[in-house]
């Protein structure tokens, strides 16, 4: 797809959908995983990302962009505030999407082991989800009926702390 | 790979792999999807998550509020949320729950009863889970008996099923309640990593049974308290041992750990006499101590830590004390000292030939300072007694730095006083000087008799002054102290460098000329833009006067001497 004039290392990343996406190695080194199928040498020139759709794909690459180009906090103890600060923001906007870009993001995340886009993802579901009644939570978490506990069950849970649930 | 460090982190379980089974995770993704196709738009997505994922996601809720609204959504949620291996009982955070609710939070005995009640509901509910604590945290008062016998529960459960770190700091008995004391089962949670006490009194039994902290790596003491044969049966019990504070602890007079491998930092607060303390950690690299009551000056045998680089006192030397007058001796490596005067000290001599950095918090003059470090790179001087920031360490400068940064109001007297502690052959060649306060003029009173001192290079940062006359008698009271090559000016204020710029530009320029007898002197001045990092030379003053004005903001300038 897009290429790049600088002499970096490349590598190539394929989605479910088939499309390719060619990133510098240090981008792609932002996810745990490839950075250790790298590191065994058991990379091939393609990476298939079978469970991976490209528009997903192609945010995640978005994500681990900035933040492979950010100094990184570890060590540093001049860390530049400005930077820290851009990163912040640039996170808070990314995380503007909706629950099932955040479902994909998220599990795209957990398989590749991008540890600051789950936190991130993590961040943003309990921020969806804090103040909110029990019936305003199970429509944001899509709680299907028959998954709830039993009329007795839940009223002996909502008994026990009665404070929290009137 | 470690176990315990595994579990803390939020890695998952594919990565542990090895090659092969690392690469047919990538080989196996397609199996991911069509779980993911399994679901359909009405599914509970994220209870299906893995289970460490939605701890993670439960992590950032940490009201009590939120947590057992999350209890109640379904089966799964009710499972998840009981599994949570951060548990965390705080009565401050309980109570805003309740308030968010509308609840009579000012009736401690319904917010106590409550709070009560939801730890024995949260314990008893992890209790039928087979999992251990990843983090626990207990802060609370205690108001009744019955409530003793509650935390002896929950901390069973807890310290049976093994937590990593555990924390119970604030736990204060209401008056006549007798102190908590924690359970003997703590003595042998061997998954403990870091262990803070603080209001309680140890386990009865410290002295008697075996201590099984063997991964122990932070242990923090606060107003517990505790005797000479205690610390020391605690260290040793602690090989791992990293950082350990013992901050207003009672009952000691002497602090002795030996033989320590690990131990890195050691951090004391004491408000009663302690007369000794003997260290002998080899890889001590930071030790801190704090006087709070001005009690005197211990013994100090830390002789064999050759790797003390790093001194923090606190209050001190009080009067009662012999000052630093054994400093080279008692602390034979340091190179860094963060030191905290007391308001009432004497005048304080200082010497000592390894001392690299000193940051220095006094509200008394710099003149009663007296300092002999031939090596000394960087000096700084803080009027303020808030508590100071991290020790700065920058080792690219390479010129000898004096940084003063003044809060409090200051006016030409103690500009002499400046320049009398220049006078004590430290080598000092850049002077920085950053004032948050105002200035007191005092007409006609050339107080500064000695010749200006020497130095490479000034700089001048003023926040609060936004008087050009008043800005102007700093610059000059500071050019009368020293006489530097370089000089540069900034401001917080723009107007100040900005709209009324060639005014002072003109003062500091002349000012400069006239410390030069010879007129021979050319000035050069630059003025940058902190924004956009772009410069503008002028190679006089005239040059500059006709560039005028420049409309940029946050700027700086600098003038150079030829």
């Amino acid at each position: 797809m897009s290429t790049s004039s600088s002499s970096s290392k490349k590598i190539v990343l394929k989605s479910a959908d088939n499309e390719t996406f060619e990133i510098d190695e240090i981008v792609a080194l932002e996810s745990q995983a490839i950075k250790n199928m790298i590191e065994d040498e058991c990379a091939d020139n393609v990476i298939p990302l079978g469970n991976i759709d490209s528009k997903t794909l192609s945010k995640i690459i978005e994500y681990c962009k900035k933040h492979a180009e950010s100094p990184k906090k570890d060590d540093n103890a001049d860390i530049d505030e400005k930077a820290v600060e851009d990163l912040k923001s640039f996170d808070a906007e990314f995380a503007k999407v909706d629950m099932p870009l955040i479902q994909d993001i998220l599990m795209a995340a957990n398989f590749l082991n991008i540890d600051n886009l789950i936190g991130l993802m993590c961040r943003t579901i309990a921020d969806r989800i804090k103040g909110k009644t029990p019936e305003e939570i199970r429509k944001i978490l899509n709680i299907n009926k028959n998954d709830l506990l039993s009329p007795e069950q839940e009223a002996k849970a909502r008994e026990e702390n009665s404070w929290a649930f009137d | 790979m470690n176990q315990s460090s595994c579990s803390n982190s939020k890695q998952s379980v594919p990565f542990h792999l090895n090659r092969t089974k690392r690469k047919n995770h990538f080989a196996n993704a397609s199996e991911i999807r069509d779980v993911k196709e399994n679901m359909n738009d009405t599914t509970d997505w994220i209870s299906q998550l893995p289970e460490y994922i939605v701890h993670h996601i439960l992590s950032f809720l940490d009201s009590p509020l939120d947590l057992l609204r999350m209890s109640v959504l379904s089966k799964n949620w009710f499972a998840l949320t009981a599994s949570s291996p951060k548990l965390d009982f705080d009565i401050v955070k309980f109570t805003k729950a309740l308030q968010i609710s509308g609840k009579p939070v000012h009736r401690d005995k319904y917010v106590s009863d409550n709070f009560f009640k939801y730890v024995d509901y949260t314990t008893s509910r992890f209790s039928k889970q087979n999992v251990s604590v990843h983090r626990f945290n207990l802060a609370t008062i205690l108001r009744e008996h019955t409530q003793f016998a509650i935390i002896d529960r929950c901390l069973g459960v807890i310290l049976k099923k093994g937590v990593h770190e555990f924390e119970i700091r604030n736990i204060l008995s209401a008056y006549p309640l007798p102190m908590y004391r924690l359970p003997n089962i703590v003595l042998s949670v061997s998954s403990l990593t870091s262990l803070k006490i603080g209001n309680c009194e140890l386990p009865s039994s410290l002295m008697v049974d075996d201590v099984r902290f063997k991964s122990l790596e932070r242990l923090f003491l606060e107003k517990v308290p505790i005797n000479e044969e205690m610390i020391k049966c605690l260290t040793t019990s602690c090989p791992l041992l990293k950082y350990f504070t013992v901050k207003d602890c009672y009952g000691f007079k002497r602090f002795s750990v030996y033989g320590h491998q690990y131990l890195q930092k050691v951090w004391i607060y004491y408000n009663h006499t302690v007369e000794r303390i003997d260290i002998e950690a080899p890889n001590l690299c930071h030790l801190l101590l704090m006087d709070w009551e001005g009690e005197g000056t211990p013994s100090i045998n830390l002789a064999s830590c050759k790797k003390l680089k790093t001194l923090s006192y606190y209050e001190f030397p009080s009067p009662k004390s012999t000052g630093l007058a054994n400093f080279s001796s008692n602390f034979p490596f340091i190179e860094n000292l963060f030191l905290k005067l007391p308001r009432n000290c004497n005048n304080v001599k200082l010497s000592s030939p390894t001392l690299r950095r000193i940051v220095l918090h006094s509200q008394r003059d710099l003149e009663k300072f007296d300092l002999n470090a031939p090596n000394l790179h960087l000096f700084v001087y803080k009027d303020h007694p808030h508590m100071p920031p991290p020790l700065v360490t920058d080792s690219a400068q390479s010129k000898a730095q004096i940084e003063c940064h003044i809060t409090d109001d200051i006016d030409i007297l103690w500009f002499h006083k400046l320049r009398r502690f220049l006078d004590k052959k430290n080598g000092f060649q850049v002077l920085k000087f950053h004032i948050t306060a105002n200035f007191m003029s005092v007409e006609d009173l050339k107080v500064i008799q000695l010749p200006a001192y020497e130095l490479e290079h000034v700089e001048l940062e003023v926040e609060t002054i936004d008087r050009i006359p008043v800005y102007l008698d700093v610059v000059d009271a500071l050019l009368c102290c020293c006489r530097p090559r370089s000089v540069t000016l900034r401001s917080k204020l723009p107007f100040i460098i900005f709209n009324k710029q060639s005014r002072v530009v003109k003062f500091t320029y002349g000012k400069l000329l006239q410390q030069e007898d010879q007129g021979q002197t050319n000035i050069q001045i630059v003025v940058s833009s902190c924004s956009s990092k772009t410069k503008r030379h002028f190679s006089n003053l005239n040059s500059y006067l006709t560039a005028l004005p420049f409309d940029r903001k946050g700027q700086e300038i600098t003038f150079i001497k030829e």
